[in-house]
């Protein structure tokens, strides 16, 4: 991939609870469309490095720049795919999917035509009409993900969205999402406690560390896709990352 | 498939049967005990006397002033129309108690002070106010039924989910953004519920604010037939309120089932 | 906008923000403040500039009156003995109507064929107002204190029964299972689990018995009474005294208000486990 300028900037975050500290002084850089993960330790703060980041809280010091501006939900497209579930009960599988560009306020044409490409490319199509407590969990979170993707996010954030589901259905969404990445070329973050999936989807991992928490370790992964669970260079980058999460 | 319809567990005979004779056994002690004297007929009236009463009722005026139709007809109209009303203010009210802060902030004392007053001890001052006409009795109701819409707006506000919050925030969601489109959908099951909670206050206190001050209405019936001294006419104006409160509930169930399966799907 | 969203952090996040004007005049209490002061101005100002005639007395003319009730004996006997005697009407009704209804509603739920005969004729009386009962307890007791306390025990008995029943029927079919599964009887079953987990809602039917009974109470004093913050009420619509009814509402609303707490302390003490949703 061509070197391309830094599309998020974060500048020594740094997040205060009363005496504890947090995330102390986290200083990274993301380029446009990079898949970077974020893996660490129970407990490390992922979540409130995530809330942090996404400005669902205010962060105590350092900044956070898009595009060479100080980020703003109202103004950048941030996105933000949870680990619980997030489909409001009351809207169909389509509406849920078009949640997002309706608070942004898209015309509801390219709305509507942006939507039924995205549930096309996840396979949504078939339940459009549905409502979310019809379908299932899987289904439920690719609805999360879809709706990420559909608002064209200058930072897409996700917190371990695969966590709950089940290891086949992991493999699957997991494809589908760089499928998607691929075919929409977004800025991902993406969190999670699974090292095989971090070196799965990343094109580079940053390894936080325990609490205060700060970068630890920045390892680019640099295999070719698909990549293989059984490929001798997987594993030993999945070796090097567990060694640096297990060893503090 | 035959070996599915043997599954169904059956209920016992008596566990069937007793409820209706539990009611039949009821009513004939009832009778029995007045017609035998047990309980002197100044006191009680045996359900016979009070359902004849009633078939007269429909067309005597005599004694209080108006047949069964008119007194019923002016407590559904004071009760629909305080019930309407507190409907109409309290549920906005609860709504926006839930999530704009300013708002909670400036209502809640009020509402915290007014709640623990039972309506019916408006009476005095709405007499004074509004005299005994409709106004009254219908402030009353108002105030009693708004409680329920409150509390149940603002509990259902309350329990929105936080991540869905967190989603629309992430998303730009602005407040207001949020409140129609997260916490008024999520609150909704709550609403509906306090509209039969409502109606259970509203009816209740209407029989007060009657019996106190009006000149027509169920609550009227009754209060005529204790002074009176004629049981029947109570035990029937009881009766009465009763089920037509009970009729009111069940439309308002109906409508509540209505409401929910539209919004569940 | 304060409000904390931190799903992780909830209690903490406030975080210290610099002072702005903006957030001081947002603030909860500067609000309940605000909101306290105009509610008791304009009462104020509309008993003064006589909006509604002579029928609403200043809020300082009220408390005066009330003052002046504590000193003189008025009908008989001085404001705290009004408060007394109603409360004591309200808590023999409460006590007796709970003593029966809530051990008969666990009864119902816990055995079909109690259920069966009780709730049918259970469910006739339950739509009538207890208010309805006014009348029809005046021919039956007279005037005196009987009447009154029968009125407020027919009121409490229909919600405390309602919902140590209900209470019962939702308890969680897996608690059962812990209790069958460790070997336990019927017994151990009712005594372990039913009880325990039926608590809350058995806490839940008192308060609202508690708040019908205060108005049926006040119901049955405004038909009839000799002493009392009911019969307050009455006397002062019958002798047109805005400064005494509204005393009266004041007296009542405070008991009620008491009495609601205090069943809300007894719950906490004996129930510590349960979670209340944030509630009014």
């Amino acid at each position: 991939m061509p070197e391309q300028q830094a599309k998020i900037c974060v500048h020594k975050l740094t997040k205060r609870f009363g005496e504890l500290t947090v995330l102390d002084e986290i200083s990274f850089e993301i380029r446009a469309g990079e898949l970077v993960a974020i893996v660490g330790p129970t407990g490390c703060g992922k979540t409130t490095f995530l809330n942090t980041l996404s400005k669902l809280m205010p962060a105590t010091a350092g900044q956070i720049l898009i595009d060479g501006e100080e980020a703003d939900p109202k103004k950048h497209n941030i996105s933000y795919v949870f680990q619980e579930p997030t489909c409001l009960p009351w809207r169909t599988v389509r509406d849920n999917v078009a949640y997002g560009m309706e608070v942004k306020r898209v015309p509801y044409r390219e709305r509507m035509e942006r939507t039924d490409k995205i549930m096309e490319l996840v396979g949504l199509s078939s339940c459009a009409g549905l409502y979310p407590n019809q379908v299932s969990a899987s289904m439920i979170q690719r609805i999360a993900v879809s709706r990420a993707f559909a608002v064209e996010p200058d930072l897409l954030l996700m917190d371990e969205p695969y966590g709950q589901l089940d290891v086949k259905l992991r493999y699957y969404l997991e494809d589908e999402l760089m499928h998607l990445w691929e075919k929409l070329q977004s800025t991902v973050l993406f969190v999670t406690h699974n090292i095989e999936e971090a070196v799965y989807v990343a094109q580079r991992i940053l390894v936080l560390s325990a609490k205060p928490t700060k970068v630890k370790a920045e390892i680019p992964v640099n295999l070719p896709r698909p990549r293989s669970f059984l490929d001798p260079a997987f594993m030993e980058i999945r070796r090097e990352v567990t060694e640096l999460i297990r060893w503090w | 498939m035959q070996a599915y319809k043997e599954v169904v567990v059956k209920t016992p005979l008596p566990l069937r049967i007793l409820p209706y004779l539990s009611v039949a056994v009821f009513l004939l002690i009832w009778e029995l005990a007045v017609r035998t004297g047990m309980i002197p007929s100044v006191l009680l009236a045996p359900p016979s006397q009070v359902f004849s009463l009633f078939i007269d009722k429909l067309t005597q005026p005599n004694p209080d002033g108006a047949v069964l139709a008119v007194h019923a007809w002016t407590s559904l109209q004071e009760a629909l129309i305080g019930y309407g009303l507190s409907l109409l203010v309290g549920i906005p009210l609860g709504l926006a108690m839930g999530w704009f802060r300013v708002v909670e902030g400036l209502a809640r004392p009020i509402f915290e002070l007014i709640r623990p007053i039972p309506p019916i001890a408006w009476i005095p001052l709405t007499v004074f106010w509004f005299g005994i006409g409709l106004a009254g009795k219908v402030f009353i109701i108002w105030i009693a039924g708004i409680v329920p819409c409150v509390i149940n707006s603002y509990v259902g506000v309350r329990m929105t989910q936080p991540t869905l919050i967190q989603m629309a925030r992430t998303y730009g969601a602005n407040d207001w953004q949020i409140f129609c489109g997260l916490c008024v959908p999520s609150a909704l099951p709550m609403v509906f519920g306090a509209l039969q909670i409502a109606l259970a206050y509203c009816w209740t206190n209407l029989v007060g604010a009657e019996l106190l001050a009006a000149n027509t209405g169920l609550g009227y019936l009754i209060t005529m037939g204790g002074r009176l001294a004629r049981p029947d006419i109570v035990v029937l104006g009881m009766v009465s309120v009763g089920v037509s409160g009970a009729v009111l509930g069940f439309i308002i169930d109906c409508i509540e089932k209505r409401l929910l399966a539209g919004i569940r799907r | 906008m304060s409000r904390a969203i931190a799903n992780e952090t909830v209690g903490i996040s406030g975080g210290r923000e610099g002072f702005s004007f903006y957030r001081c005049i947002t603030n909860t209490w500067f609000l309940y403040c605000v909101s306290l002061s105009v509610f008791f101005l304009v009462w104020d100002r509309v008993a003064a500039w006589r909006i509604f005639g002579d029928s609403l007395a200043q809020p300082l003319v009220v408390l005066d009156k009330l003052y002046e009730l504590t000193q003189i004996r008025f009908a008989g006997t001085n404001l705290g003995g009004h408060i007394w005697a109603s409360t004591r009407r309200v808590l023999i009704g409460f006590s007796l109507a709970s003593a029966i209804a809530v051990p008969l509603g666990l009864c119902m739920a816990l055995n079909r064929y109690t259920n069966a005969v009780v709730k049918p004729v259970f469910d006739l009386f339950k739509p009538m107002p207890p208010i309805a009962w006014v009348s029809i307890s005046i021919l039956w007791f007279g005037v005196g204190e009987f009447s009154k306390i029968f009125i407020i025990a027919i009121g409490t008995f229909v919600p405390c029964l309602l919902n140590s029943y209900n209470g019962v029927r939702l308890v969680e079919p897996e608690l059962y299972d812990v209790i069958r599964v460790l070997g336990g009887k019927r017994k151990d079953e009712i005594i372990e689990v039913c009880f325990p987990a039926s608590f809350p809602a058995i806490f839940a039917g008192l308060q609202i018995s508690l708040s019908v009974a205060w108005t049926c109470l006040l119901a049955a004093e405004l038909m009839n009474a000799r002493d009392g913050m009911g019969f307050l009420i009455k006397r002062g619509m019958d002798t047109y005294q805005p400064a005494l009814v509204l005393g009266g509402m004041i007296l009542i609303a405070l008991m009620a208000w008491l009495s609601s707490l205090a069943i809300t302390l007894i719950e906490r003490r004996l129930c510590p486990w349960k979670t209340g949703i944030e509630n009014l």
